[in-house]
């Protein structure tokens, strides 16, 4: 056993002294192969994918510089180019090609600084297969639980929920996901370098989310509170002011919008029970999504506790906090997973650093203690500020005018 | 010198003996006061009230008694437990009521036979007379009322307490005698109570526990090892659990139901947990559960570590069975408080309290857990007050406030945190009181924990003693009386619309009457415990499908069988039967009160000639006020030549050919009809339906029946004599 133990440990040195690039190059093209996978198989009419969203429609209103029904401004300001052109295969294939790898980098990233690469390269294979893994959770077939009757809700994952995760749906949820993990990755780099402008990125990146879907505000606690973990006080509040923008535009946009589709933030406690009651009857087995939960924040907090708070706090602020509304969104009928698809990767996270809870994995790293440093004007703040913050303002202030 | 030697010897043995007797003279008292008193509880409980549990592990060890293996009403049965061939022989005795009331004495010897357990294991850790305490304690618990039931309880309570104290020995003297001992102990409790299976386990988790303290584990670890690294460890186990469980149990009906339930296991384990605490006296728990912590500086036995590990492992299994089976339970039987299932922690959670009392193993924090926690169990838990509540005896002390001193339920949880307040008092009196004063109080508390729990078990089996009596005043006398008339010949029930109240009365019957070795009913009707069986009538002269072979048969309302009547109490009558049983007449859908639903029938087998069915059709038992009374109904009968055909997908009587006649009749409520109809020769049938029924439920009553009217059968004319 001795033996055994020592060469694996030993082989997963190796593994953690590949280089990124090596490494992660073909996690990325796995992930590719994975999405072409679900979005060949997942029904579909041409290149719409059951679950589109109406944002598509708005998109196209705001190319004619017109306020959409849809709660938030991100989606339209992302797509309109596409949709005025009717160019929806052009905008799916630029979001998978360039969302993909963005996902698996940020995740690797965050995990990586959390416990080593050789986490992050776990964390980036979990994100690559999670698909793979989440179809065989799900039961296909009819099948009832406490006199609920399921119908094939693995085919209700493969169709719906899946094709949205991976970006093949041009809506607010891959959008959120992707800007979400960006964030929260900024966040973490920070937290060891203490760049003040990966901060402000952060910020500027989490309040576009926040932008693009309203919901995803439940995601803002866990930066702070990584932050504040950490006793980076300054850093904390720039991270709020750099969403001061996104925010603004937000508050812009439902003032013009013609109605208010925000459902809110309303969390009822039979409505968080019911549906992880209905996600027991529909899955292999409640208790293993609990335990991962429960068992992975354990191994990050103690492992890197501001970050672990980071990633805690995070997927509980989709899983739990965004769960807690039968009406926002329900697992019965799969509209509950596209409002949480930003929790998504933190789950992944949570489910690779179950291998820190191997002694003496999980013992807390050497805390980094970064001297402080001011905010530098610099091509990527510029780009980030316009990009996330002004143009998106300009805009739909345009819009609001006409 | 060899001879003055062994002389002196012998003196020395004698004296040791001697002393010997005399050191376990307080305890045999205890033993033999309560034995006592639990007889003469036993004496006024005069008949089993607890079915189908009694009856079943009745007729399993009469089967033993009688012809050398198990088996139900005739059908072999599985091995279910020891017990059965540990009472087996009572049943050799001639008379049902002599072998009854040697079961209970038998089940007295057996609880009561805890109490030296209880003290062995606690000589090891406390005082002598602390250890009496705890003996003492250990048998004078509510549940101890479970000595007047015929069931497993009393054989695997003292299992339990011996496995206990057997493994502690084991894991901390470690020779070979005790761990072959333990060993085999614990491997044998499943065959006393397949519940103990926790046993076994909770061995090779407090094993697992010591061996984790030990320095070898310890060196094994590592100086680094953390907290933090046996926290992710336990995740890394829970993990294994939730995968391998989902693996290996996923086709496990039982498992299933219990699970699909998850937010119920808790809650099911805390009420059990709350009711033992209130039985226990609540200190029990709080200063138990608190020293489960050792002090800093405690020096620590073997047997200390050994204990703790035991304890810990024993009451965790225990509640999560517990959890579990209440769990289960509830969504196939009944939603009830299984302390049942959790009781047997007990004598370990009064040595642990001793432990805290008498060696000051009270730290503040984990006194404050415990508290927190009995609080916690005494707030979440809704108080039964039944007279008896079977599965729960610990709330009897509550039960014994609300109708000796009229309680209502808010003053006696009120009365409950006041002892909880007293009980934290004590254990912190305890930890910091000094002097004389520190151990006369101890002997009163000691005092008190026991009178709280003799008080509790008085009242449970007080409650159990008033349901047997009203039991027994129900029951027809003598109560052997099918026995007496056939001379112990064999006899075969028969039976339909079989409704809780006559499940009961036949299970009593079979008790007292062992005689009945078959029951069967004529509706497909199941009558528990064991095979029913299922006949049929498939000849148009009233022939059965399966013939039980008994020489005799007990007819419920509505069968009436060709033979000669030999006996009867009520509608119950026995007739000797020559040859195949036949009917003469029967009636279907009709209830032992003569209630029918929306359909009934009557078959007539045999009659000579023809003459007059008189049908009476009544509502007089059903006078709800005019302004909320449902319609009066239209009950239609039809008669016609009894063929045998296909109803409900079997060969059954039906209406052969054409009617001869049929009638419609309205009967109100609180009202009484008549309906004559002529017939011919018999066989014949006659088909009733009510078209409007009625749930007394709807009308304030507690019956959830679905009726139509009372109805009766008889024929008048040339064919009845």
């Amino acid at each position: 056993l001795s033996t055994a133990l020592t060469s694996t440990a030993a082989r997963a040195r190796r593994v953690g002294e590949v280089r990124p690039a090596i490494a992660l190059a073909p996690l990325v093209a796995a992930h590719w192969a994975v999405v072409a996978a679900i979005g060949l198989t997942a029904e579909r009419d041409g290149w719409r994918f059951a679950g589109d969203a109406p944002e598509w429609a708005a998109a196209r209103a705001l190319g004619h510089l017109d306020v959409g029904a849809v709660p938030a401004y991100g989606t339209p300001v992302l797509l309109w180019p596409f949709a005025l052109g009717d160019a929806l295969p052009v905008a799916v294939v630029l979001q998978v090609l360039i969302g993909g790898p963005l996902v698996v980098l940020a995740v690797y990233g965050i995990c990586a600084r959390i416990a080593g690469r050789l986490l992050g390269y776990a964390a980036a294979f979990a994100w690559v297969v999670a698909p793979l893994l989440t179809l065989g959770f799900f039961y296909s077939g009819e099948r009832s639980f406490q006199g609920i009757p399921y119908d094939d809700f693995r085919g209700l994952v493969h169709d719906t929920v899946l094709p949205s995760a991976l970006g093949l749906v041009a809506g607010p949820g891959y959008p959120s996901l992707v800007a979400i993990v960006v964030a929260a990755s900024l966040v973490v780099r920070s937290l060891d370098t203490a760049r003040s402008n990966d901060i402000l990125l952060a910020g500027l990146v989490a309040g576009f989310a926040v932008g693009v879907r309203p919901l995803n505000a439940v995601f803002l606690p866990a930066p702070l509170l990584g932050l504040v973990a950490a006793r980076r006080w300054r850093s904390a509040l720039a991270f709020a002011a750099a969403l001061a923008p996104a925010l603004m535009t937000l508050a812009l946009w439902r003032w013009a919008a013609p109605v208010d589709a925000f459902g809110g933030f309303e969390f009822r406690r039979y409505d968080f029970w019911a549906n992880r009651v209905h996600l027991r009857g529909a899955g292999w087995s409640y208790l293993l999504v609990l335990w991962i939960a429960i068992a992975g924040c354990f191994a990050v907090v103690r492992r890197a506790p501001a970050k672990g708070l980071l990633v805690a706090a995070w997927f509980a602020g989709f899983f739990v906090v965004a769960s807690g509304s039968l009406a926002r969104g329900r697992v019965l009928d799969g509209s509950l997973f596209r409002l949480i698809e930003p929790g998504y990767p933190a789950l992944a996270l949570l489910a690779a650093a179950l291998i820190l809870l191997v002694p003496p994995l999980g013992r807390r790293g050497p805390a980094s203690v970064p001297g402080r440093e001011r905010v530098r004007v610099t091509r990527g703040i510029v780009v980030g500020a316009v990009a996330l913050g002004a143009y998106p303002l300009v805009i739909v202030v345009l819009a609001a005018l006409t | 010198v060899s001879v003055a030697s062994a002389d002196l010897r012998r003196r020395v043995a004698r004296r040791l003996t001697l002393e010997q007797v005399l050191a376990a003279t307080p305890l045999l008292a205890i033993v033999a006061s309560l034995a006592v008193l639990y007889a003469g509880e036993a004496v006024a409980h005069p008949t089993p009230t607890l079915f189908v549990d009694e009856l079943q592990w009745t007729q399993l060890s009469r089967s033993v008694a009688d012809h050398g293996y198990a088996s139900i009403r005739g059908e072999r049965a599985s091995f279910q437990s020891l017990y059965v061939y540990l009472i087996a022989p009572a049943w050799r005795l001639t008379d049902t009521a002599s072998a009854y009331e040697l079961v209970k004495y038998l089940n007295i010897l057996f609880m009561l036979s805890a109490a030296f357990p209880a003290y062995f294991l606690s000589r090891r850790l406390v005082s002598k007379p602390a250890a009496l305490a705890v003996a003492a304690a250990s048998v004078a618990i509510a549940p101890m009322a479970y000595v007047l039931y015929v069931i497993t309880e009393p054989v695997a309570y003292p299992w339990a307490v011996l496995c206990a104290w057997l493994i502690v020995e084991a894991l901390s003297l470690r020779t070979r005698g005790w761990i072959v001992s333990a060993v085999a102990a614990s491997l044998m409790a499943p065959f006393v109570r397949s519940q103990l299976v926790v046993v076994p386990a909770a061995f090779a988790l407090a094993a697992l526990l010591v061996w984790w303290r030990s320095p070898r584990a310890r060196r094994l670890r590592g100086v680094a090892w953390t907290r933090g690294d046996t926290v992710g460890l336990v995740l890394l186990g829970v993990g294994a659990f939730a995968v391998v469980t989902r693996l290996l149990l996923h086709s496990n009906t039982q498992w299933q139901i219990a699970t699909d339930n998850a937010a119920r296991i808790w809650l099911h384990a805390v009420w059990a947990a709350a009711a033992l605490t209130i039985g226990l006296g609540v200190l029990p728990v709080v200063a138990g559960l608190a020293a489960l912590v050792p002090r800093r500086s405690e020096r620590l036995l073997p047997h200390d570590r050994a204990f703790i590990a035991v304890t810990v492992a024993l009451a965790a299994l225990l509640a999560a069975y517990t959890g579990l089976k209440g769990a289960y339970n509830e969504v196939t039987f009944a939603n009830r408080i299984d302390e049942r299932n959790l009781f047997y922690v007990a004598p370990l959670l009064f040595l642990a309290a001793a432990i805290a009392l008498e060696r000051r193993r009270v730290r503040i924090v984990p006194l404050l857990a415990a508290a927190g926690f009995a609080l916690y169990l005494i707030r979440a838990t809704e108080l039964q007050l039944n007279y008896p509540y079977f599965d729960a005896p610990g709330f009897s002390i509550a039960t014994m406030t609300n109708r000796q001193l009229y309680w209502p339920p808010e003053t006696i949880h009120r009365a409950l945190y006041v002892t909880f307040g007293i009980s934290v008092a004590i254990a912190l009196a305890a930890r910091f009181g000094r002097g004389r004063w520190t151990r006369t109080g101890l002997v009163v508390v000691s005092l008190l924990v026991i009178a709280w729990n003799l008080a509790g078990q008085v009242t449970a089996a007080g409650g159990a003693n008033a349901g047997a009596r009203t039991f027994e005043r129900n029951l027809p006398h003598p109560v052997d009386w099918v026995d007496r008339a056939t001379g112990g010949e064999t006899v075969t029930y028969l039976g339909q619309s079989i409704t809780t109240g006559v499940g009961l009365r036949t299970n009593l019957l079979e008790f007292w009457n062992p005689a009945i070795i078959k029951v069967g009913t004529l509706d497909g009707s199941e009558l528990f415990p064991g095979p029913t069986l299922l006949p049929r009538v498939v000849k148009a002269d009233g022939t059965l499908s399966e013939q039980p072979g008994t020489p005799y048969v007990l007819a419920d309302a509505g069968i009436f069988p060709v033979g000669a009547q030999v006996a009867h109490r009520g509608v119950l009558r026995l007739y000797r039967v020559d040859g195949p049983i036949r009917f003469r007449e029967s009636v279907e859908g009709v209830d032992e009160e003569a209630w029918m639903g929306s359909s009934a029938a009557y078959n007539r087998f045999a009659l000579a000639g023809g003459g007059q069915l008189v049908v009476t059709l009544s509502r007089t038992a059903f006078c709800p006020d005019p302004s909320v009374a449902p319609p009066a109904p239209r009950v239609s009968v039809t008669v016609g030549p009894l063929g045998i055909g296909r109803r409900n997908g079997l060969e059954q009587p039906v209406l052969g050919g054409g009617p001869w006649t049929a009638r419609t009749r309205v009967v109100p409520n609180c009202e009484r009809r008549e309906l004559r109809l002529p017939v011919e020769g018999a066989p014949f049938r006659a088909e009733v339906h009510v078209d409007r029924t009625f749930k007394p439920s709807d009308f304030g009553f507690p019956d959830t029946r679905t009726l139509g009217v009372m109805i009766a059968f008889r024929v008048e004319g040339d064919g009845e004599s």
